[in-house]
């Protein structure tokens, strides 16, 4: 427990210390909002219904930026092998990554959609909703881009190929999230997408971290 | 069988009779395909002639969903037994495999205009291709873009794996996600209502492809095989070889 | 009789996408072809 705590201390302080980096997720999500609500005419009425899908491709694309970036500061530096040596499991070393991952990634857009909710005149339960598919939906998120960015570790070719590889896994939480936050206003957390969300966070998180863990090995071989 | 085959020269004896054999039976099977698909069968009550196109179409489309379903077999056995010969399996079903689905959706688009009036319909059918298209082209981008290719065997393994795990909540999201639009699919006609003699080019075709794809797969194994073996024993110019040291 | 039935209205779409499949299968046979006669033996 204390490495993994450790783990993801350090994994923050880095990000820290970068100046910033790690804020490009965030700043990515409020252009990409702002773009769209500009490209589609200003007018709440027309934004009002698309908000949520908006919302939701706004997080998605900011947070497939920052996978690549996952692995690859430590499997270039070495880090990577020193913790293999330590002894610690690279299972627990991806799980690590992950939850500070999702610290610096995800928290920040979840803070911000109060703001987003602002942006689009969106009433209460419609933003609670966005918190709770957000909530609910994100472990899929950083479980699947941990596998992409595993598999790809070392790959300089551009950043496209870990889109192609994770856009596939992360569509059925798109299709479920973003009804889910409609959805909330009518069946609450009860509603069949939160469900189905629940269940592919579990799934993702359950293939995702081992999978990202034997892909890291193959890379260390 | 497997545990026969996996022998590589074995596989090699297997494949050197049974590839000729699957290129003949794909070339009698197609040709009776066709020859029943566009000349002797009837047209559809409701679509007309335009019910033709499910003879290439269903086909392709299965033959792409069968060829996914062996890459990740063929992924998972070689990551279990670590076996060379099983990646060399599921990366020959890639390429093969991805045109088909990619016909699909190209037959499929062309029978939509004539059943819905546009060439692209959001329906679950073929949204789920498509997507299938995307897991093909990303296995198939791993396998090049990793210099080490028993390092991309091993990656693009674990990408068709958990893709393979995948495609049911995929194929379950997207089918939900269209019945709230509720858009027409393609219509196929009812597999238990259909008629023998629309049931007779259709599955035809569908063996014609399989051994077709068959044919391709058992060759491509062959070739790689053997372009490996020259590679082994010859080692690339100016470069050290353990002999001389 | 002539050699290619016509298909009435949607003549076209049947044809282009028996063409298009043909030709994909065409291309595949002659890919493997070539790939089988360049193998070293």
């Amino acid at each position: 427990m204390g490495r993994l705590h450790s783990m993801i201390l350090r994994d923050i302080h880095i990000a820290f210390r970068s100046g910033g980096a790690w804020l490009m997720g965030l700043v990515f999500f409020a252009v990409f909002l702002s773009l769209a609500a500009i490209a589609l005419g200003g007018e709440f009425k027309t934004l009002r219904p698309l908000a949520p899908a908006l919302i939701w491709l706004a997080t998605v694309f900011s947070l497939l930026f920052s996978f690549e970036h996952l692995f690859s500061g430590d499997a270039s530096d070495g880090s990577l092998e020193h913790v293999k040596l330590s002894g610690m499991s690279i299972t627990a070393y991806v799980f690590a990554k992950v939850c500070a991952h999702w610290l610096l990634s995800i928290l920040p857009l979840i803070l911000a959609l109060p703001i987003a909710a602002l942006l689009f005149d969106l009433q209460t339960p419609i933003l609670i909703g966005l918190f709770m598919s957000m909530i609910i939906a994100s472990p899929a998120l950083v479980c699947y881009g941990a596998f992409s960015g595993a598999c790809l570790v070392g790959f300089k070719g551009g950043g496209f190929l870990l889109v192609l590889l994770t856009i596939p896994l992360i569509i059925p939480v798109l299709i479920f999230a973003v009804s889910a936050v409609n959805s909330y206003s009518d069946a609450g957390l009860f509603a069949l997408e939160f469900q189905a969300l629940a269940g592919i966070s579990l799934i993702a998180t359950a293939i995702g971290i081992p999978a990202a863990a034997a892909a890291l090995n193959v890379m260390m071989e | 069988m497997i545990n026969f085959l996996a022998n590589p020269l074995r596989f090699k004896k297997f494949a050197t009779v049974a590839a000729p054999l699957f290129g003949l039976l794909a070339l009698i099977l197609i040709s009776s395909g066709l020859y029943f698909g566009l000349f002797n069968s009837p047209e559809d009550q409701l679509q007309g002639h335009s019910v033709r196109i499910m003879y290439v179409h269903v086909p392709a489309v299965w033959l792409g969903m069968a060829a996914y379903a062996g890459m990740a077999v063929a992924s998972l056995l070689a990551y279990i037994w670590r076996h060379p010969l099983s990646d060399e399996l599921a990366r020959a079903l890639a390429l093969p495999g991805a045109a088909f689905t990619a016909l699909g959706l190209i037959t499929g688009s062309l029978w939509g205009k004539t059943s819905w009036g546009t060439f692209w319909q959001w329906d679950g059918r073929m949204t789920s291709t498509l997507i299938l298209l995307f897991l093909f082209i990303g296995y198939m981008a791993v396998w090049a873009s990793i210099d080490d290719k028993r390092r991309a065997a091993r990656i693009a393994g674990l990408v068709a794996m958990v893709g393979s795990i995948n495609l049911p909540i995929i194929k379950f999201s997207v089918d939900w996600w269209n019945t709230l639009h509720q858009t027409s699919s393609v219509s196929m006609p009812n597999a238990p209502g259909l008629p023998g003699s629309i049931l007779l080019p259709l599955m035809l075709m569908t063996f014609g492809y399989t051994f077709f794809l068959g044919w391709v797969v058992l060759n491509r194994m062959l070739n790689e095989i053997a372009s490996a073996k020259t590679r082994r024993k010859r080692p690339a110019a100016g470069s050290i070889s353990m002999e001389k040291l | 009789m002539e050699l290619l039935p016509d298909f009435g209205k949607y003549n076209f779409y049947v044809w282009t996408c028996y063409g298009i499949s043909l030709a994909v299968i065409l291309a595949f046979t002659v890919y493997t072809l070539r790939q089988n006669a360049k193998r070293p033996k």
